[in-house]
């Protein structure tokens, strides 16, 4: 279990309002250390979201910093420090659907040419293939709470328990919405399939 | 074709990695192209969870969070910004004054449709003339003369009548002195106080009287009497 430090907002608020500035100095050092505490579990987890989104290391990272730069600013307005990877997810997931809606608009106006995503690591190069382009067209047109739970349900170290804990559902939700993303995925790949696996 | 219904079962269990239903195995032991088709379904599903996982499973950069704690060096957290429910308790509370303020001013005068007598004004002969004005129900008036009456009704008040007491910016009516008693008959019985009535009428009637005042002056004596039509100028110089 993760080691908390003792910050309450209405105590750093007190501080702030007897305008102690030792005291705010001390609140907001407190903060920060917690925040960093926390940064080092929930930072992967915040890019892994963002970059199941839009498939590309470097924009994934730049959306994670973007989430974790907005988690970090309302952080002390977060009252249950418990829920602070469930708020993280959804901010980079939310940011991540953003800008791969910003993408799509951005391709319907720029040239043939321009269209290709940019691929900065060779795994990107190597996911590239005729079948890894079906599979993500398909899960781009999930529903956005089948697609959280199929990128989370995806990650090692988070089994389906931790999903339901994390979205704040129960495991029962995430089973069902695990079942009909997969089977929707599958039955929109099924041509793909029949070709390329001929009986 | 016929098997294609039993596709989607196939594909459900592919899905969810579970057993067939009695049925459909017993289907599946007699029929090869659907144990091929379950077995395609499989392996599908075994492709889209391998390249979810790799995709969710990337090697995260090793220096983000090293970038991140940087930047995050040269932006401090901001002034906490108010909260929505401070926002809302200090409209509230700016509201609440408002309609206090609003309630404690007094109430905007309107012309009503009652008409009240006020304090009688002095004429030249001493005689005081009650007057009829216009007044809002609470400013209620009525002026029987010079007498103070106490309070007989819950919008009206009797006030002594003097000839300064009089300041009402409002329009008036003027009575004749000849509908001064039908007035007073008018307002007692307006206050079911018949005898105040009479006893004003009374006391005008002496005042006129005393107003008459014999005079010692020499007999006129008319010797004759010529008829004449009125000249221009007679007529100028009386006015």
């Amino acid at each position: 279990m993760q080691e908390l430090v003792l910050t309450q907002p209405t105590s750093a608020a007190r501080a702030g309002w007897s305008g102690d500035p030792d005291a705010k100095a001390a609140e907001a050092a407190a903060l920060r250390r917690e925040f960093e505490e926390r940064l080092a579990e929930c930072g992967p987890l915040a890019f892994r979201v963002a970059r199941g989104v839009l498939r590309n290391a470097a924009d994934a990272e730049d959306v994670a910093q973007e989430a974790l730069l907005r988690a970090y600013r309302r952080f002390e307005r977060l009252r249950d420090r418990s829920r602070f990877r469930a708020w993280l997810v959804r901010i980079s997931f939310r940011l991540a659907l953003d800008r791969a809606r910003s993408w799509n608009r951005r391709e319907q106006r720029e040239t043939e040419w321009a269209r290709q995503r940019p691929v900065d690591t060779t795994e990107d190069l190597a996911a590239s293939s005729e079948f890894q382009a079906h599979l993500n067209r398909a899960v781009d047109e999930l529903s956005p709470k089948l697609r959280l739970v199929l990128l989370l349900a995806a990650m090692e170290e988070h089994p389906l328990d931790d999903v339901a804990q994390m979205l704040g559902l129960p495991i029962g939700t995430v089973k069902s919405r695990l079942f009909a993303a997969k089977k929707q995925l599958a039955e929109k790949l099924q041509c793909y399939v029949k070709n390329t696996n001929p009986r | 074709m016929l098997c294609e219904k039993y596709k989607p079962a196939l594909i459900e269990s592919a899905v969810a990695g579970s057993d067939l239903a009695p049925a459909i195995r017993a289907h599946m032991a007699t029929c090869p192209s659907c144990a091929a088709e379950l077995v395609q379904q499989r392996s599908l599903i075994a492709a889209i969870n391998a390249n979810l996982h790799r995709q969710m499973n990337a090697p995260v950069p090793a220096a983000m969070l090293q970038r991140f704690e940087a930047h995050l060096a040269q932006h401090p957290q901001p002034k906490r910004a108010p909260r929505f429910a401070q926002v809302f308790a200090g409209a509230l509370a700016t509201l609440a004054f408002a309609a206090t303020i609003v309630l404690l001013l007094p109430r905007h005068r309107s012309p009503g449709n009652n008409t009240k007598l006020v304090a009688p004004q002095p004429t030249e002969n001493g005689v005081h003339e009650p007057r009829v004005v216009r007044e809002t129900p609470s400013n209620a008036t009525v002026s029987l003369g010079h007498q103070p009456k106490p309070p007989s009704h819950a919008r009206t008040r009797i006030v002594l009548a003097s000839a300064a007491a009089s300041p009402h910016p409002e329009p008036e009516v003027i009575v004749p002195p000849d509908e001064r008693i039908a007035m007073e008959h008018f307002i007692a019985d307006l206050h079911g106080d018949g005898e105040i009535a009479l006893a004003r009428a009374k006391r005008i009637t002496e005042q006129r009287e005393q107003a008459i005042v014999p005079v010692d002056a020499p007999d006129i004596q008319i010797a004759a009497l010529k008829v004449q039509p009125i000249r221009q100028t007679d007529m100028g110089s009386d006015k």
